[in-house]
């Protein structure tokens, strides 16, 4: 390798930038990995669960070594108020490994490893401050004092890109286009999880919960079962938090408190808080993902879809990684690094990622724009089922007036099957 | 060395401005308690210049002896020279416990000293007691979150550095009678390889001395930067008191390092500690939570410090502050 | 001048630190560091060799992946590390710690400055330095906040309980250093990615002639722990929320003379 110049420099070990390293380390690639973490994954956060078809698709053979916590076999999907909840609870004894909970210090480590076994230089600890530019290519970076040069870049620096953003390749993010996630993770026992989870070993559950989380902030909140330690989080519409003017620390501290939840995490200890930023612009604000030089991947490119129930970003890190890593190697063979070649990029990401991604294109504006979802629904659901469950001596009510009753008042009619329209159609 | 024939207990006596440490006055007073525990006598140790009056105060705070060594060469401190006074008594009377405070000058000369000896040395204890079974010293100290107990079972001195304010000081007997030996023991100025050249007080001139305050007033990263530190030293110096500082505030350069109190800092025992904008993190209680009463203010109800407050406000420091030292001022005036 | 600083790598204190106006996190990890006051020693090393020359070596004991702490300290500008790892150092208390390290010194070469970090963060005792420094036989100054060279001496400020001392050390001397007014260097890549690469040589005690190994470790320790046990709890008392500032000073000063506190 020559000192002077890499043939790709990654900007961010997380999940899009290791998958990036290693497959383009595996086909002999001289490859720079910087980030900003002390460690790998030390700054990097999700609410906890991979989706594995992706990680199989990365390392068909090594996958199963991956720090894993636990496999996804049961599913609770929650509607809350601050008092009650409505849950309704599946388990799949036909779906296998589909999904795993993983806690991202772990696993961006492992991966990290993996990738510098494959060959690739890991340097963390270091800040990118900016990218070197001539005639209009990107050709390397800028750190401290020290210029380092590359036939190309790939940003795969998570959702606030600040190095694309500040060479002017995306625009600034905006307060609409993410959503704030907080997590704790608290230490229990692997024991007293299978017990309270009614699961073994190896196997865990994950919670959706919608709803009035905490303190009348609407967002969605999770919890998720690792193999000694609970996920607790929520993710909040950053225009609905900035409304609310909570300290974000107050909302999380809140929601511990939710009886739904509370009994699960009763006794542990903390042992982390993070808080992060999730893209949530969706399909719609895609910024260009390449430019001469230059590819775009993982959060940084906005690869997340959030259905509700349902939150993706590491998969499709995953996927931007390898088809980032497949086009930085057919440039590399060809010789070329303009945007006429790296144009393949979007092709390949086409068949992965970004069919998804158009297909729910309107679920986010979905979930934020409706605030029945978050408020009345749950309601709704919580005081439905209160009242069926109610047995205190007054005449008794058939279910089917219970609804009305429930109902009346609250929304329009038209309003609840305009929902139900529009959701169908979007999630 | 070997244990047999080890007798009597010692305290280093550090002396500073001629005149003797509290903490050395401290470990006279239990030095005291564990010499009767184990039926032997309690022996101080002056190094000094122009000390012999010390003796007495030495044989007032509970010693039966005090052994003098004095010379122009030990006017001030130098491990070399200290060390090697030490260590010739040592050798000369075989004591079986050898106490020195926990200050910068004790836990430079310990370490040396235990070094030459080829003897265990416990850092910074919090407490010290004689097992009545094996009748061995038991050292107790901070260690993380958790505290341990070490002994030494099998060389002599027995050695440890003592924490200031832990233990209590004696009244002084100035009636009691005692033996005051002078010791010659030399040293080289060659084999005295380090020579002060200049003292620097810190902030305008004045010294730092929280290990002796009554009162104390601490802040912490809540104070939002140095300038605001003038508000916690106008009600310090309302009421008599010094400032103090967490870590986080000494090491966002915000106060000097002397005024740091907690783990890696100074133990201090004052009658009032006002912790203000201090969330107080295990390392900061470990050096304050043995003060009579704690005072905290700080506007995060969830922070720590409040769990060990005797009285808590959850407010605003910089308007409570004032306040204050508006109504002490108020008092004071009568 | 050859300058020898011995690190430690300890476990980084576990802190969960929030900026909530940033909403960004600085996480709690179990992971190793060099100990802070370690890099400071190195710190001044390099500045010392910058002004006056000469080479800065590197030396930690500690098990096969301290290599870690030895490697950022290459990458942060040192020319040589190595590393003395062996089962027979470990466990020992300060005694048998500083006897490994005087031998792996003695092996290691001779140097006219040797730096300490004037304690580990994890025992805190701000022992080894002084006890290597006896068994030397060199002169120790401890806590500095600053060196200076002159001639054959060194000048030291020291860090006093309650003032500031500069003292003069004659050379050959063990200086343990403080918190230093500037932060220690943040290495770049190219060093990041020279050290990731870097050959160390690692000495056992079986290289080191004429040691002791009764004197190692548990078997060479002269202390012994005998307990570890949970600090005595004291209990939270009254608590004021949800008043005016006025009303909660009042009641403070209330309860201060109701204690005859004041």
């Amino acid at each position: 390798m020559s000192e002077e110049k890499f043939q790709v420099i990654i900007i961010g070990a997380g999940v899009a930038g290791s998958a990036a390293a290693y497959t383009l380390a595996k086909a002999g690639r001289e490859v720079l990995v910087v980030d900003k973490g002390r460690a790998p994954g030390a700054k990097n956060m999700t609410g906890g669960r991979l989706y594995t078809y992706a990680l199989k698709e990365l390392m068909p053979e090594e996958w199963a070594e991956a720090p894993l916590e636990r496999e996804v076999t049961r599913e609770i999907m929650m509607m809350m108020t601050p008092a009650d909840s409505v849950a309704v609870d599946s388990t799949f004894g036909s779906v296998n490994q589909q999904s795993y909970t993983v806690l991202r210090a772990r696993l961006d480590a492992w991966l990290a490893e993996k990738a510098e076994e494959a060959g690739a230089m890991m340097v963390p600890g270091s800040t990118v401050d900016g990218l070197i530019i001539r005639d209009g290519k990107v050709a390397g970076i800028k750190t401290g004092d020290e210029e380092l040069e590359a036939d190309l870049v790939i940003s795969a620096e998570g959702a606030n890109a600040t190095v694309a953003e500040r060479a002017g390749l995306i625009r600034p993010v905006e307060l609409k286009d993410v959503a704030i996630g907080v997590k704790h993770v608290i230490k229990l026992s692997e024991e007293i999880i299978n017990e309270r989870f009614n699961t073994v070993s190896g196997k865990g559950a994950a919670v959706m919960c919608v709803g009035e989380c905490s303190k009348g902030v609407s967002g969605g909140a999770f919890l998720y079962t690792n193999k000694d330690s609970i996920s607790l989080g929520l993710v909040v519409d950053s225009q609905s938090w900035k409304n609310s003017r909570l300290p974000l620390a107050d909302i999380a501290e809140e929601l511990k408190r939710h009886p739904a939840l509370a009994r699960y995490i009763e006794g542990g200890d903390l042992v982390e808080y993070s808080a992060h930023l999730i893209p949530e612009g969706g399909f719609k604000s895609l910024p260009q993902l390449y430019a001469d030089g230059f590819l775009l991947a993982g959060d940084a490119a906005g690869f997340v879809v959030n259905r509700g129930f349902t939150v993706r970003g590491m998969d499709y890190a995953m996927l931007s990684g390898i088809a980032a890593a497949e086009t930085a190697n057919e440039a590399i063979e060809a010789g070329v690094y303009s945007r006429s070649i790296l144009k393949s990029y979007e092709s390949r990401l086409q068949q992965r990622v970004l069919k998804d991604l158009a297909l729910f294109r309107n679920s986010h504006d979905y979930i934020t724009r409706t605030r029945h979802v978050y408020k009345t629904y749950p309601r709704l659901a919580a005081d439905l089922m209160r009242n069926i469950y109610n047995v205190d001596g007054s005449p008794a009510k058939l279910v089917s007036g219970l609804v009305k009753k429930t109902i009346s008042g609250r929304v329009p009619y038209f309003d609840v099957l305009k929902d139900m329209f529009k959701g169908g159609r979007s999630l | 060395m070997g244990r047999e024939n080890s007798k009597n207990v010692w305290v280093f006596i550090e002396v500073y401005d001629n005149k003797i440490r509290n903490v050395s006055l401290e470990l006279l007073g239990q030095g005291r308690v564990i010499a009767d525990q184990l039926g032997e006598k309690l022996v101080g140790v002056v190094i000094g210049d122009n000390i012999a009056g010390l003796a007495n105060e030495v044989i007032a705070y509970g010693a039966e002896t005090a052994i003098v060594v004095s010379g122009n060469e030990y006017k001030d401190y130098s491990t070399d020279g200290f060390a090697n006074a030490l260590t010739a008594l040592v050798k000369k009377y075989a004591p079986s416990v050898l106490l020195i405070g926990a200050t910068r000058n004790g836990k430079d000369l310990a370490p040396r000293v235990a070094g030459r000896l080829e003897t265990g040395l416990i850092a910074d204890c919090t407490d010290i007691e004689v097992n009545s079974e094996d009748r061995l010293v038991e050292w107790t100290k901070p260690a993380g979150n958790m505290m341990s107990t070490s002994i030494c079972p099998d060389s002599s001195p027995q050695m440890g550095t003592v924490r200031s304010n832990v233990f209590k000081k004696p009244a002084p007997d100035y009636n009691r009678a005692g033996e005051i030996v002078a010791e010659d023991i030399g040293t080289k100025a060659d084999d005295i390889r380090t020579k002060i050249v200049e003292i620097i007080k810190t902030v305008q001139g004045e010294t730092v001395n929280l290990e002796e305050a009554e009162i104390i007033v601490s802040g912490g990263r809540g104070m939002k930067g140095p300038e605001n530190f003038a508000i916690l030293k106008e009600l310090a110096d309302i009421l008599g008191g010094s400032v103090g500082a967490s870590r986080a505030a000494v090491d966002a350069d915000w106060m000097p390092y002397a005024h740091q109190v907690g783990q890696t800092g100074k133990t201090v025992k004052p009658k009032i500690y006002l912790a203000c904008g201090i969330s107080g993190a295990i390392q900061h209680l470990a050096g304050m939570s043995s003060s009579d009463l704690i005072i905290a203010i700080n506007k995060d109800p969830e922070a720590p410090i409040f769990n060990v407050a005797d009285f808590g406000i959850v407010g605003d420091l910089f308007e409570v502050v004032p306040l204050l030292t508006k109504e002490f001022r108020r008092i004071k005036n009568g | 001048m050859n300058i020898l600083v011995c690190v430690k790598q300890v476990p980084d204190p576990v802190e969960i630190k929030f900026n909530s106006e940033t909403a960004s996190l600085i996480r709690a990890c179990a992971a190793n560091i060099v100990n802070p006051f370690d890099k400071y020693a190195l710190e001044l090393a390099l500045q010392l060799k910058e002004k006056h020359g000469g080479e800065v070596t590197v030396l930690t004991m500690g098990p096969p992946q301290a290599v870690d702490a030895l490697k950022e300290c290459y990458a942060m500008g040192a020319d040589k590390i190595v590393l003395a790892s062996d089962s027979l150092f470990e466990g020992g208390d300060t005694l048998a710690t500083s006897y490994a390290l005087f031998c792996a010194i003695k092996k290691t070469g001779e140097f006219d400055l040797i730096l300490y970090g004037k304690q580990a963060i994890d025992g805190n005792t701000a022992q080894v330095g002084p006890q290597v420094a006896e068994r030397l036989g060199v002169a120790q100054a401890t806590c500095a906040t600053g060196i200076e060279l002159a001639d054959d001496k060194v000048l030291v400020a020291r860090e006093q309980d309650d003032c500031q001392e500069i003292i003069e050390v004659k050379m050959p001397a063990l200086v343990t250093v403080a918190k230093l007014a500037v932060e220690p260097r943040n290495p770049n890549i190219r060093r990041k990615i020279a050290a990731n690469k870097i050959e160390m040589p690692v000495i056992s005690a079986a290289d080191l002639e004429g040691i002791d190994a009764a004197r190692l470790g548990l078997t060479g320790s002269a202390v012994k722990v005998k307990k570890m046990f949970a600090p005595p709890v004291r209990g939270a008392g009254i608590k004021i929320e949800n008043e005016t500032a006025d009303n909660a000073v009042k009641a403070l000063v209330d309860y201060l003379s109701n204690a005859k506190a004041i």
